[in-house]
């Protein structure tokens, strides 16, 4: 029989706080850490059609005597470090006292090292000298840097991999860590996800494949807002987010704290857009299901959903769309809320993010507003959908996370007991 | 090719101020015979990026067959200032510090460095 698995420890770097603590703590009072990007150096912001992003302040490398290995790396590999430097240190363990060899680093990416990688490309291409790439730039923008460095840092040997699925890619991460520890691979896996690539050329990407919002420039705040009427894309964010996943008999032995217990992952493709999702939701129907199956419950005992929820016009609407064709009129009666509302898209770092929330609101009973629903979208609005905080027991709950690509992830959380 | 070059020349400067960014130390704190894996603690890779460094610092290119020779700090001005009569010119670097007279030798010593370009937001 497969073993269980838990989770044991989180540790978070995000537009609205750095640290759990503090993060909770904002999202319950409904605080939005969407801010207007002042610049990107001597770049003139306002050729930009979006100004806006969930961007992370005061967030401070560690003394190099304590971390040697922070300024090595590139902007989302540092929050990975912080988040799971925290995340260790919440989970009580104590590394050096496992084996090695059965801890497992599992780490979403989706855009990697793209500040060093830009930086780098404008040095060689306004220089004209390939000697002018600077030496680390290679180690750096390489996707599994992240991954590479957590091993190093805290002495991890076991299952080391990136998962790059775009804004699915820590749902994955999560999921795959959660079958290492089922198939016996792993008794601990350090899960995470990070992202930041605030960047003059991945912002101009996105702003000109149209993703972003643009309407609410002067109003940063505003600007995300699944679910409601008033949305007109999604908002850029950064940070990331870690999880301890444990087997549960590992985390027994030491008594460890349980936050929540991971029951269910599926991974599917729609196999339809690189960039839109089927607009019927059949596809994000079809793995929640899976995911439903492989956890061993029924879609009457789900009572929470930590949405994808981006605040695109097509993309909350078909999320919702999915939902229904699962969940039926449960649907109307269950608590359902976005992140992305509070600190913007943080694309790898969404569903490490998302998962921690669907954590701590498991073992809380409190779930945190969706701010800026205020007009609700008659397509896509749900009565558990609330720009207020709500409290009520939940013990069964869905993390969501489609990405470009056609890629769809689901979790399955239970409240531990 | 241990060295014991005086700091007095212009490049010797050039290349603590260097060095001493790189290695987030005082260029007072650097020694001529302090050798760059031994003492510094640097890994090849690291190795490589202060060679990158001088190299942007000085506008010159290190072929891969001129590694060998940099074993110290000294061996490091010594062939800089060999390039520079060879290239029968002056070089010169912006913002180039004095290196000031040394403390303790003891307290120059490290073996976690960490190279000046960090990832900025």
């Amino acid at each position: 029989m497969a073993s269980r698995v838990v989770i044991t420890g989180l540790g978070i770097v995000s537009p609205i706080g750095i640290g759990v603590s503090s993060f909770w703590k904002a999202a319950l009072k409904g605080q939005t850490g969407v801010t207007a990007i002042s610049s990107f150096g001597d770049f003139p912001m306002e050729s930009y059609r979006s100004r806006v992003a969930g961007q992370v302040s005061h967030f401070q490398l560690p003394d190099p005597s304590e971390d040697k290995f922070s300024s090595r790396v590139d902007r989302y590999a540092q929050f990975a470090l912080a988040a799971t430097r925290e995340a260790i240190q919440d989970s009580g363990l104590c590394l050096a006292k496992e084996r090695a060899e059965r801890i497992g680093v599992m780490a979403g990416v989706g855009m990697g090292g793209m500040m060093m990688g830009e930086r780098e490309l404008t040095t060689l291409y306004q220089s004209q000298k390939p000697h002018r790439v600077h030496p680390n730039f290679i180690p750096t923008i390489t996707l599994n840097s992240a991954s590479g460095i957590l091993a190093l840092a805290f002495g991890a040997k076991g299952p080391n991999l990136t998962i790059s699925t775009a804004c699915s890619s820590s749902i994955h991460s999560i999921g795959q860590a959660m079958q290492a520890i089922r198939l016996g691979q792993a008794d601990i896996v350090i899960a995470s996800g990070a992202d930041a690539s605030i960047t003059p050329l991945v912002f101009a990407g996105f702003c000109s494949l149209r993703a972003l919002s643009t309407k609410y420039n002067d109003h940063p705040a505003k600007a995300s807002r699944p679910f409601d009427r008033g949305r007109d894309g999604f908002v850029m964010g950064e940070g990331a987010g870690t999880l301890i996943v444990e087997s549960l008999r590992h985390a027994t032995r030491r008594k460890a704290r349980i936050y929540a217990e991971l029951i269910g992952y599926a991974a599917a493709s729609e196999a339809y857009h690189m960039v839109i999702p089927r607009e019927d939701g059949s596809d994000i129907a079809r793995t929640v299901s899976l995911a439903l199956k492989d956890a061993g419950v029924s879609p009457a005992q789900v009572d929470y959903v930590n949405a994808h929820a981006t605040s695109t016009m097509v993309g909350d609407d078909v999320e919702v769309k999915g939902l229904r064709a699962v969940l039926g009129k449960r649907l109307n009666t269950i608590v359902v809320n976005a992140t992305k509302s509070l600190i913007g898209h943080t694309l790898g770092a969404a569903g490490a993010i998302g998962t921690i929330v669907s954590a701590l609101s498991l073992q809380t009973g409190i779930l945190h507003p969706t701010v800026n629903y205020d007009d609700p979208d008659p397509h896509c609005a749900l009565p558990g959908i609330s720009n207020k905080v709500q409290k009520k027991s939940v013990r069964v709950g869905l993390v969501n996370a489609f990405g470009f690509g056609s890629n769809n992830a689901v979790l399955v959380l239970k409240k531990f007991s | 090719m241990k060295s014991s070059l005086p700091k007095s020349l212009g490049i010797s400067q050039q290349v603590y101020h260097t060095l001493g960014k790189y290695l987030r130390l005082e260029p007072s704190s650097l020694h001529p015979e302090d050798s760059l894996r031994d003492d510094l603690g640097l890994d090849s890779l690291q190795t490589i990026e202060l060679v990158y460094e001088v190299e942007t610092a000085f506008d010159l290119q290190i072929p891969d067959e001129d590694f060998g020779r940099l074993t110290t700090i000294g061996d490091v001005v010594l062939y800089l200032n060999e390039r520079t009569q060879l290239a029968g010119k002056s070089l010169s670097v912006p913002q180039a510090t004095p290196p000031a007279k040394h403390a303790s030798h003891s307290a120059t010593k490290t073996k976690s460095p960490i190279h000046s370009k960090k990832p900025q937001t």
